[in-house]
């Protein structure tokens, strides 16, 4: 045979073995140590394995490299539970957590139509810059902001996607830091002065998140809870936006998918991966309770932007009132009525807004009472100049 | 045994592979192909699990020749090996180091016979090193010696990958994240 010295059964043609010396560095960092050595060979021990050891050439003289250095990643999957792939990029690339995905899409194992692509992978997408924007926020919120920092889009396009072997396996590589995000007073531990990686961070609210959100829609589907459920505000509670990428990694057939969690070696974290098993039924709940959370829940530093169409007050022609803009909120764009009572003031340049047809502005925090929307703690009504974006608004 | 001439070699070839493979089994060893796909002169790895003479997984990879006709009353059998092969094997640079066993076959296609105890496979198995031997000017094949006392039988099994072998990454299993839920 004269195939390439790289060619190994299960990989790629020329598949991007890692360096030795790389792969040395790594072994050493995650504190495997060396037992013995001779002219060629230097050996390793695991310190997770009593029964992990990884032989490798001393230098790359030798013509079977390649091999040795496969066979120690192959040691190293098996020992870090993770897919070898995921080791390769964790050498390369200092550190990368990992989330794998097994989607069911009705195609022959390995396959997927584009159109279920076309939903679940932006919905991946979605889920780290979901969870990426929590762990940045320094308020915790069911609903995200409309506008996710920045440095939470940066992360999310940052991470690797690649396949596994079965049927449809997505594989995404998180970077373990972001030396733009790494802060110095995240901490794991009481004594552990090493701040957590961001991209471990993430990793654990995807993880949390995920058992969390599954838990908490086997209860709604077993009539144990109601969508309410989702709307507590604890440690590890789901977004909206988290929930709806939850609910679409299925496709638009919500077919069974699951997911499983893997860690880099290179720093320890208490938590232990988990799988879980989101099954037809849980993601109908999920897709209930993301839109639930947008449009039943309180949510503060709202802007509607519409038409006045109801004026209301009781004191004659001056004084506060109550008007009704009918127009879209700035997370999820949908046309709704809004109520809101104004000042004096402001109602006034609300009447002259309602005659002359002009668009109007608000900010506020977002309450439900009943089936009506109010906005409360108004910031102030601003009147929009006529303009060719007013031809943007356009109504039922 | 039918068919052409070529794919009578290459039968009697696999015959010889398989008959290593299956004596190495039958002793304790734990055998088969490395996993890239250029074998370089590789047919057969073997292995023994654990540690053995102060050695981890001790393992040779061997270079199988499989030969009729050929007798070995004598000290030493004198094979005629391609030069290719024989390069490869001289080498130094390897850190598994290259073995060449040769295995003799019947001259009249008796491989296997039934007995009441069992299937009686039949062959002779002789191994060397080449590594360090000097270089060939010949283009064609090189004449090498096999030493009759490097026998495979259990013994020489031992001894070959006590003199040879070196140690190696621990065997696993492929590893499957669905099999932990």
């Amino acid at each position: 045979m004269n195939a390439s010295p790289s060619t190994v059964d299960g990989f790629p043609p020329h598949f991007d073995w890692p360096p030795l010396d790389e792969l040395k560095q790594y072994l050493i960092s995650t504190n495997w140590q060396e037992t013995s050595r001779t002219d060629k060979l230097v050996i390793y021990r695991s310190p997770l394995s009593e029964v992990s050891t990884v032989v490798l050439p001393v230098h790359t003289g030798f013509t079977d490299v390649v091999q040795r250095v496969y066979e120690a990643v192959r040691v190293l999957s098996w020992t870090e539970k993770r897919p070898v792939r995921q080791v390769v990029e964790d050498i390369r690339n200092g550190g990368v957590d990992g989330v794998l995905v097994r989607t069911h899409p009705e195609a022959p194992s390995g396959q997927a139509p584009l159109g279920f692509i076309r939903i679940a992978l932006p919905a991946l997408r979605d889920f780290i810059a979901a969870s990426a924007s929590a762990t940045l926020l320094q308020i915790p919120a069911l609903v995200l902001p409309n506008r996710r920092p920045a440095q939470a889009e940066s992360y999310a396009d940052q991470v690797m996607l690649s396949t596994e072997p079965g049927s449809f396996v997505f594989s995404l590589s998180l970077p373990l830091r972001d030396e733009a995000l790494e802060s110095s007073s995240a901490s794991d531990g009481l004594l552990d002065l090493e701040p957590v990686p961001f991209g471990r961070r993430v990793q654990t609210r995807m993880a949390q998140v995920a058992e969390r959100a599954s838990a908490l829609a086997e209860q709604v589907s077993a009539g144990h809870a109601t969508l309410r459920a989702f709307a507590r505000m604890e440690p590890g509670a789901p977004n909206a936006t988290e929930l709806a990428a939850m609910s679409a990694l299925g496709g638009s057939e919500f077919h069974t998918y699951e997911m499983t969690f893997t860690r880099s070696a290179r720093f320890r974290s208490p938590e232990t991966p988990s799988h879980l098993r989101i099954t037809p039924g849980q993601q109908r709940v999920l897709h209930e309770a993301a839109d639930f959370l947008r449009t039943k829940q309180p949510r503060s530093n709202v802007k509607v932007v519409g038409l006045v169409i109801r004026l209301s007050h009781d004191t004659g022609m001056s004084g506060p009132g109550e008007i009704t803009i009918y127009g879209a909120d700035d997370d999820t764009g949908a046309q709704r009525r809004y109520r809101v009572e104004l000042v004096d003031s402001e109602y006034q340049r609300a009447v002259l807004a309602h005659r002359d047809g002009r668009i109007v502005s608000i900010s506020g925090d977002l309450v439900m009472r009943g089936n009506q929307r109010r906005l409360v703690k108004t910031t102030g009504l601003q009147v929009m100049e006529p303009s060719d974006e007013e031809s943007d608004y356009l109504f039922d | 045994m039918v068919g052409r001439a070529g794919d009578a070699n290459a039968l009697q070839g696999a015959f010889g592979e398989q008959w290593l493979c299956m004596a190495a089994a039958s002793w304790g060893y734990q055998y088969g192909r490395p996993a890239f796909l250029d074998l370089d002169k590789t047919d057969v790895q073997l292995s023994l699990l654990g540690e053995h003479w102060g050695c981890y997984s001790p393992t040779v990879q061997i270079q199988v020749k499989t030969v009729s006709g050929v007798s070995a009353s004598g000290t030493e059998i004198s094979y005629s090996l391609d030069v290719p092969t024989y390069d490869v094997l001289r080498r130094t640079d390897h850190s598994i180091r290259r073995l060449l066993v040769v295995v003799i076959v019947r001259d009249d296609d008796d491989r296997a016979r039934l007995h009441e105890d069992g299937l009686l496979v039949l062959a002779h198995g002789y191994w060397m090193s080449l590594e360090s031997l000097p270089a060939t000017t010949n283009t064609s094949t090189r004449v090498v010696h096999v030493p009759t006392k490097n026998k495979i039988d259990e013994e020489g099994l031992e001894r070959m990958l006590r003199e040879n072998a070196a140690p190696r990454s621990t065997s696993v299993p492929d590893f499957d994240p669905w099999e932990m839920a």
